[in-house]
Parts: C-alpha cells; structure tokens; sequence
C-alpha cells in the first residue's frame, strides 16, 4: 500500500487546484443539501402537523380544505359514529371548521397577502390538543376577535392587542398560539360563527376533525366513515391527511436529485482533469514507485484515495454550507395555501451528501488512477 | 576579426536577490565592455552568477544597481513592455535546454519571433528558410521537437535566435546537454555566425572546449570580474587539455 | 494574430483529454441550466404574455378560489365599453382513483365561441377540434400536460371525480388538445354541459372582460367595483396583468431555490474551466518565459490565455445549450424513445442557445483571467534557474 500520506502531502503542495476541485465537489453538494433540506423542510411541517388521534372528514373527492364544502347534515350523522371521544360537554368531539383563504389588500395598492383562517369552536381545541395559547388568551364567542399562530405573528409583525383587517372587518389579536411546529402556526384562528356569518357560509364547513378514544381507533374510524351509506365524504386520519399534503414535494425531490446527478458529472470532469494533471505531473514518481516494487494495483489505489480524499474534503465542505440554510424560514403554497416552512438540514441529507461526493469521487478518479496504474517505469525515467 | 565600436558596456552592474529576510548579492559591481562582432566567453564557478549577468544583459531582469547600455540605450531604464519590444529586435537567445515550443513544427518555431516584426509572408519565409539552412535543417522543416534529437533541436534553438539578425547573440550553455560530438558542431556553428555573419556573441559555458572558441574570456567569481580579464584559455582553465582524451 | 491563432488552436489540441473534460464539464453545465432555467423563463414568459390590460378580470373581492353570484354576469357585462366577455366556472377534481396530487384536473367551463378570443396562449389550438367540440356537448380540450400525465389520446373518455361538485362527477369526449404553455395544465368544456350536468345556476368563480384601451379598462373596473361595493359579496376587478403577478408571486420560494441552483452551476462552471486553465498554464510555465524571451509582450500571453478559454466556453456553452434545446424540441414532438412528461411544461426556448455561449464565454472569461494574469506575471529568470 502506497502511504496515504504521499496523496495527502501532493494535495498540500498542489493545494490550489485540490482547493479548486474541492470547491467544484462543495457547490454540488451544497446545492443538493440545500434542495433536499427544502423538501425536508416542508414534509416535517407536514408529518409533524397531524395528531395520530384524529380524523379529517373532507367533501368527497377532495384532499385538502380549500375545495371542500362539508354541510351541516353531514356533520350531524357523524356525531352519531361510535367510537368518537367524548368532551368535556359529554358530546361527540367533532371540530366544525371552515378554512377560508382571504385576499387582503395591504396598505400599498394592488399588493396583496393571502390570510389563512380558521373559524372553529370551542371543542376546535379539545381536538387539536397540540396548540398552546402562548400569550394571550382565547377568542370569546360573539365578538371580533382572532388568536393568531406563532409564524403568522412572526411574519406580519404584529402584537397582541393589534388589529387584522379580514374582509371588511378589523379584528383584535387577543391571543398567540404554538402548535408544536404544526401548519396551523401560519394560520389566524377565530369563532366559526362570526368568520361564516362574515363571509355568509353558514352552514357549509370545509372540513371535520373528529377525536378518536384512542390514536389506534382513528384509522378505523376514518375507515367507518368512508365506507358510510348515509355518509358521502371523505375521511382520512390527520396523519395521512397532512402527509398528502407534502406529495407537491415529492417531484422537487425527483427534480433536485436529477439536477444534482447531472451538476456532479460537470464537477467529476473537473477531478478527472485535476487528477490526468497531477498524474502527468508524477510520471517520475510513479516510476521510481514501481521500481522500488509497488505493484499497479496499488498505485491505482492510491491515486484512487487522492481523489476520494478531495472530493470527501469537498462533499463535508458542502454540507457544512448547506447546513447554514437549515432553520432558515420560507412560504411553500400549494394551491390557495401556503405553509411556512422552516429548511431542516438532518443527519441523513449529510450523510447522502457526503456518501453523493465520495461517488463523484470515484467516478471522477478511476480513469486517471487507470492510467495512473499503466505508467511504463522504464519510459518514463528515460 | 577587427573589433570596432562598443556594442556593449556594463557601467558597476548590481543584482540583489532578496529571499525572505535574507539578501543574495549575486553581482555585485561588474564593468565591462563588448564591442561589435566579438565573441566573449563568460566563465567561472557554478553559482558565481553568469546565468544571472547573461540575464541582465538580454533585458530579462533588472539590475539592482548600474547601468547597461546595449547599442546606446540603457535597457535598465526601459519598461518591461519596452524592453521585450527592444529585446526582440536586438536579442537573439539560446538556451542550454533549447526551450523549443513543442506543438509547434521547427519551421513555425523559428518563425515565432519574426511575427512580431510585421513582415509580408513571403519575406518571413526566405528568412526563416535562411536561418534553417544556416544550421543545416532546412529538410526538416515540419518536424516537431519532440521528433528531433538533442543537437537538432539545439540547431533550432539557434535558428530562432539568429533570424531575427539581433545586435547580439547570448547563449547560457548551449552545448551544457549535449555530447561531445554534437557540441563540437554547435559550436562550429556558433563560430559560423560570428565569422561570416559577423554576429556579436557572448557565450556562457562550463565547458573548456567551448570556451576555447571565445576570442576573449570574462571571468566571474562571486559576482565580480576577476581582476584582469583572462583572455587566454590555458589561464582560465590550467591543464584543460590533459582532461580530455 | 496568426501566431496567436495558431498556439491557441495547438495549445487546445496539446491536451485533447483536458480540452475534451473541460468542454464536456462546460456542455454538462450550460445544458442543467438551460433546462433548469427555462422553468424560471417559463414563470417569466406566462407573466409577460398575459401582461394584457385590456383584459380585466372579475373576482370575489376576499375569498380565494373566488366564487360570485351567477346573476352578476348580467350586470357586470352590460355595463357600457365592454367589448366582449366570458365566463368560468371551475370544475376541478381527481382524474382517477388514486388521488395523486399530479393527477389532479383543473377543468374550466367557458363559452366555446369566443374561446380563443378571450384566452391568449390558445391560438395554437387546432380548429378542427374547436369545430369538434361545438359539436359535442361532452367535449373537452385537454392540455397537453394532463394528456401526457393521464398517458391520454384524442378520441378517448373520462370521468372527473369532482372535488368542486362532490358526487357530481362528468364524463368527458376528448376532442383536442391544448397545446403546451399556459393551459397546457388545463382542460376546457361547454358551460351548458356543467349547467347541466352540477346543476349549479347559482355561482360563477370569475368573469372575464375584454376592453378597448387601458383606460376604459380603469373606468370599467371602477365602476364594476362600486357596483357591487354594498353587497354581501363584493368583486375586485382587476387587469390580467395584475393578477398574473400576484398570481406568478406564489411561486417565489420555489423560485429562489431554482436560481440559486443556476447560480450554483455557473459559479460551479467557472471553478471548473479555472481550474483546468490554472493547470495548463501551470504546465507551459517555461514555454510562456520563452514567448517573452522571444519578444512576446505580457499582454500578449493573456490574450492568449483568455482566447483559449473562451474559445472553449463559447463552443461548449452553445453546444450544450443547442442539445438542451435540440433534446427539449424532440421530447415535445414525442420523438425520443422516452418522452420525459414532466419537461414538457418547460420547453427550452430558442434564445437559450446564444445565452448558453454567452454564460461559457463569461464564464471563461472569469475563470481564465487569474491564471492569465499569473502568466503574465511570470519571471523569466525565476522559471530558468527553477530548471537549470
Ligand atoms: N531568482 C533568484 N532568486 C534568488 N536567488 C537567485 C535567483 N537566481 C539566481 N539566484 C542565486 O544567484 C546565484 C548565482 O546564480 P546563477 O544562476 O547566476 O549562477 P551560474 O553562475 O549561472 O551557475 P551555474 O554555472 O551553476 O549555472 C546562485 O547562488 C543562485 O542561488
Ligand atoms: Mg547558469
């Protein structure tokens, strides 16, 4: 075996162009990690906003809120399901909500922000038991009041005790609310009655979220419900219903790993021609090593090692730059909606990062290690 | 060969070296004069810094100190644009590793410097023809260096230097990778240029038998002139003749 | 300048390998982008050619996706300098069972008699099938894109499982396809089939108004807006153009981290064709002191430097942006062996090729300036004692 440290002493020397295509290998890698860690970013808002325990009752054919329109008939016939917990009034838990995305003109003209609300009652909080009012307290029933999510406060800057127009209407902050890092923090959540007497959808819901006993129960009971005669919805667990909405995401996911494969085989051009330099350069050393008994397997091997210890050196540099992306907040829409998402960086998009750079690695070193191995000793000390 | 005016004249030529903290005073105050069509050996002990005073000479570096006037011109006070511009019409250069360009043909190597002249093509050509015949390799025209032996190329080398018909000709060992048989023709040739083309030369060498060819020897030690000017062989190289056999 | 052209051209040819890697890197490069960059072209383009404001739409003035009374059509379309109008009604649903958010259909009732008038971007449709659908009440025109996501072909059935209308799911006759573009990922029926076949009379989702100029479009909006200011449904009237930016605004994210990707593959192109040019002046350090031995000026050395790099990058640049763009134009005339669906949406337009020389020529440009201006810098004397 040839000394790792004779490669590791050549890239020193040579520490430009081993810089150079390192820096090639960094881009790539950054660009990947910070691709993966947008599609990471937003699937975790997704998986994390659903609880195990309940259900989303859906007009038929849809798989999001913004379409759907629940009647008031359908919402009875399911509170006479089994298999519901029961509130603290002893009624079936089944959160009416309408979920309204509201164009509202800030203050220059012609600009627009898109407000997500959520009218719900009281039992919208025995439902979804991961939101915590943080500051403030909850809105009362008859009044013009809002709580608002944690990310929405953050992103339009607003205080307890301010004032949000919706529609027409101005209404008063009176709370903030954590959902555990759920959708719902990007939301403004206020009374059912008063968002749907507003904007006159009495009596139509876009969605149901019904508590099931117990987090094995709820499968089952979006099964019951799907499968009703007398109901025609649809009904999926929160879980699976949040998970949807992360699918978007699946074709960036697709499209930014092509996109990486393509932009690595730019960047293993470049190592090839470092390492057909660095190789021509050696000729002698080569030689002089073969000479002194090392065989052509383990002169290939070693100019194979320089080229995985470059692009190792780049593929950590890379992750190390697309981890500066991780937390970093941005608004993802599907359709009408948009979640705020924070960019997650997670051991596993290092991981492929690196392990992606080392593949560049060898891809990009096996020709001139190749050629490495074929070096005529007598010709070339000649 | 009648000397006549000075070509050439080195007024107390310093060149410092600076590594680091350190200073390397290579020459350290050199007067010389060369005139018109002489030939000059420059010998002396490695490191004693005749690559170093050729270099100066032929506008590649700057004195420390000292002025260098090359036909009445002090190269010393030109800018680097101005003395390549000078040193292409008055320099011609050979090097002990010929420093041919390698994808270029022999033909296209010699041209080179010519192209620089703005010359018609057919003028270039009868005179890159001349150069190449003067050395002997007018048949080889579309060789490459790589395809040539050591002496070819060194005649290459030397046609380079002598087509652009240069005041002067240095030559830092040019005979200093060859064998003994193709320096003896390198070295003819050199005497060719001087005889009949009446070329100044001033040739650095290590080598007794070149030097020998040298109408007049300059030696240098540490960076200066040893005191009067050696000017015969037998002096500057004692019992040089006993090493060969 | 022939000697120039010539040690340029040999120098190029001394080392075919690196030549051949680094323009290959460069063709690799300029190739992602055009295709990755022609996404961001395509957002730009449907912006722009939309930016129409003698088009005005109307909309509910809160809620998204909007929805208004049917019995404002009268009202709004009555109102005096409008030239012509239409209507739709959204009918948007899963195309199968599978409820995959790719398989989601976004059907739109019109009027069928002034379709293409109303719609910019369809004047490509084939006529025949604009005849066929005046002739069949189930008829629809489907975008190219469903098609190709669907796996579709003209002639064929199909139910949309309406998200919209639960319950009320249609039937449709595919008589034509929309070509690819703006309503590529759309699909067109006759409004007396979604009477008839919802039932719903009651609600309109967006009326479309075609105006004269600009400024009869301001008073048409105004007046629209003041008509219905006390209602308990409220419209905004807004030009296309308008509405499109905001529309196109939603896209940002996305957006951002496509031109950071291009961004990336081109300073990942210049760190290439640096570092193969740093290598090859690195290894004619000696020939370069020649040349200036030889007269050669310095600049003359970092003409010759740049000129081979962008030789390289110009050529390279355009040739992978001409195989983007060859590739792009055969996968949308479905003649590769596998037709990518997905690129579809984004075919690569023609100006992408001199863009593509453009980018490698810049990016030569940059990334051979340092090592040029090294070589010019290079001491003649330093190189020759290195060596003797
Ligand atoms: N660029 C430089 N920087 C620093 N020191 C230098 C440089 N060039 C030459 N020297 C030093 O100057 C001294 C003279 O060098 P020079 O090459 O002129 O000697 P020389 O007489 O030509 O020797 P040789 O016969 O071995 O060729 C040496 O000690 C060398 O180390
Ligand atoms: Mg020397």
């Amino acid at each position: 075996m040839v000394p790792v440290s004779y490669n590791y002493r050549n890239l020193l020397v040579r520490w430009k162009t081993t810089l150079m295509t390192a820096g090639g290998f960094t881009l790539v890698v950054a660009a990947l990690s910070v691709m993966l860690a947008f599609v990471e970013g937003i699937r975790a808002v997704c998986n994390n906003s659903g609880e195990p325990e309940n259900v989303v009752v859906l007009a038929k054919g849809n798989t999001d809120e913004v379409l759907s329109r629940v009647d008031d008939q359908t919402a009875r016939e399911i509170e006479h399901i089994s298999g519901i917990k029961r509130g603290t009034d002893g009624r079936p838990l089944v959160s009416r909500e309408l979920f309204l995305v509201v164009t509202q003109p800030t203050s220059e003209l012609g600009i627009y922000e898109m407000l997500q609300v959520r009218g719900l009652r009281p039992e919208g909080f025995e439902v979804h038991t991961r939101v915590s009012i943080v500051e403030g307290r909850r809105f009362s029933s008859g009044r013009d009041e809002i709580i608002v999510g944690r990310l929405f406060k953050e992103q339009a800057g607003i205080e307890l005790g301010g004032q949000v127009g919706i529609g027409r209407k101005k209404w008063t902050v009176v709370g903030v609310f954590d959902a555990e890092g759920a959708v719902f923090e990007s939301e403004i959540w206020c009374g059912l009655q008063e968002l749907s007497q507003q904007f006159r959808r009495k009596g139509s819901y876009s969605s149901l979220v019904i508590r099931a006993q117990d987090p094995l129960d709820a499968p089952n009971l979006a099964q019951k419900i799907a499968s009703s005669h007398r109901i025609s919805a649809e009904a999926r667990t929160e879980t699976e219903h949040f998970a949807k909405q992360a699918e978007d995401t699946d074709s960036i996911h697709t499209a930014g790993i092509v996109i990486a494969i393509f932009m690595a085989i730019g960047a293993v051009f470049g190592i090839t021609n470092t390492m057909f330099a660095a190789i021509s350069q050696r000729t002698k050393d080569i030689a002089v090593m073969r000479l002194l008994g090392f065989r052509r397997g383990e002169i290939m091997v070693s100019f194979l090692v320089e080229a995985l210890l470059i692009s190792f050196v780049g593929g950590l540099l890379g992750t190390l730059v697309g981890y500066g992306v991780n937390g970093l907040t941005l608004e993802f829409s599907t359709g009408a909606k948009a979640i705020a998402f924070a960019f997650v960086v997670d051991g596993k998009t290092v991981a492929l990062g690196v392990a992606f750079s080392l593949a560049m690695g060898v891809v990009g070193g096996l020709l001139p290690a190749w050629s490495a191995m074929r070096v005529d000793p007598l010709e070339s000390l000649r | 060969m009648a000397a006549n005016s000075t070509l050439l004249h080195l007024i107390d030529v310093h060149k410092h070296y600076t590594r680091g903290s350190e200073t390397v005073r290579v020459i350290r105050g050199v007067d010389f004069q060369v005139s018109e069509g002489e030939f000059v050996g420059l010998i002396g002990p490695s490191g004693s810094g005749k690559s170093t005073l050729l270099n100066l000479i032929a506008g590649l570096d700057r004195p420390t100190k000292g002025q260098l006037f090359l036909d009445g011109v002090d190269i010393a006070k030109l800018s680097e644009a101005e003395v390549s511009q000078w040193r292409v019409h008055h320099v011609g250069f050979i090097f002990q590793f010929y420093h041919l360009i390698p994808v270029l043909s022999a033909y296209e190597n010699v041209e080179l410097p010519l192209l620089q002249f703005g010359l018609s093509a057919r003028r270039r050509r009868r005179q890159v023809l001349t150069a190449l015949k003067l050395v002997g390799l007018n048949h080889r025209l579309s060789h490459r260096p790589g395809q040539m032996s050591g002496g070819e190329q060194q005649r290459v080398g030397i046609a380079r230097a002598l087509v652009t018909d240069p005041s002067i000709i240095v030559a830092d060992e040019p005979t200093g990778d060859l064998d003994g048989h193709t320096s003896e023709e390198i070295l003819d040739l050199l005497d060719l240029l001087q005889n009949r083309l009446e070329k100044t030369i001033i040739l650095v060498t290590h080598d007794p038998r070149a030097a020998s060819r040298a109408a007049r020897l300059i030696r240098l030690e540490d960076g200066r002139l040893v005191a009067g000017d050696e000017s015969t062989i037998g002096a500057a190289f004692p019992g040089w003749q006993g090493t060969l056999t | 300048m022939r000697t120039l052209c010539t040690l340029i051209i040999k120098n190029l040819s001394r080392n075919r390998v690196r030549t051949t890697l680094t323009a290959l890197a460069v063709i690799v490069f300029t190739m992602v982008y055009t295709v990755v960059g022609s996404t961001t072209s395509l957002v730009n383009r449907l912006v722009s050619s939309t930016s129409s404001n003698t088009r005005l739409v109307v909309v509910n003035r809160w809620i998204t996706p909007s929805e208004l009374p049917s019995r404002y059509i009268d009202q709004v379309t009555r109102v005096r300098n409008v030239q012509d109008w239409t209507i739709w009604h959204y009918y948007f649903g899963f195309l199968d069972e599978s409820k995959r958010s790719d398989r989601f259909g976004l059907g739109i009732a019109t009027r069928i008699d002034n379709l293409q008038a109303m719609h910019p971007g369809l004047e490509e449709l084939d006529p025949a099938s604009l005849q066929a659908i005046k002739h069949d009440k189930i008829g629809a025109l489907v975008g190219l894109h469903m098609m190709d996501a669907m796996k579709w072909k003209v002639g064929q059935r199909f139910t949309l499982f309406s998200a919209t209308h639960p319950g009320k799911d249609l039937e449709f006759h595919i008589v034509g396809v929309v070509p690819a573009g703006k309503w590529g990922s759309n699909f067109f029926f006759r409004e007396d089939y979604f009477q008839q076949g919802t039932g719903d009379d009651e609600t309109v989702n967006v009326i479309w108004l075609r105006v004269g100029n600009e400024e009869t479009g301001r008073q048409i909006a105004a007046t629209v807006e003041q008509m219905f200011a006390n209602s308990r449904e409220e419209v905004k009237v807004e030009t296309e153009a308008a509405s499109a930016a905001r529309i196109a605004g939603k896209t940002e994210s996305i957006l951002a981290i496509v031109n950071m990707v291009v961004l990336v593959l081109l300073i990942d192109m210049l760190v290439v064709i640096s570092n193969s040019i740093s290598i090859s002046t690195r290894e004619r350090r000696t020939e370069m002191a020649v040349l200036k031995v030889l007269g050669f000026s310095p600049n003359f050395i970092i003409v010759m430097v740049v000129s081979e790099a962008l030789i390289v990058g110009t050529l390279s640049g355009g040739l992978g942006a001409a195989l983007a763009f060859g590739l792009s134009a055969l996968n949308e005339a479905d003649q590769l062996p596998y037709t990518i669906a997905f690129l579809r949406m984004f075919p690569v337009p023609v100006s992408f090729v001199p863009r593509g020389m453009f980018l490698g020529a810049l990016a030569a440009f940059m990334g051979s300036i340092i090592p040029a201006w090294t070589a010019r810098g290079i001491k003649v004397t330093e190189v020759f004692s290195d060596i003797a």
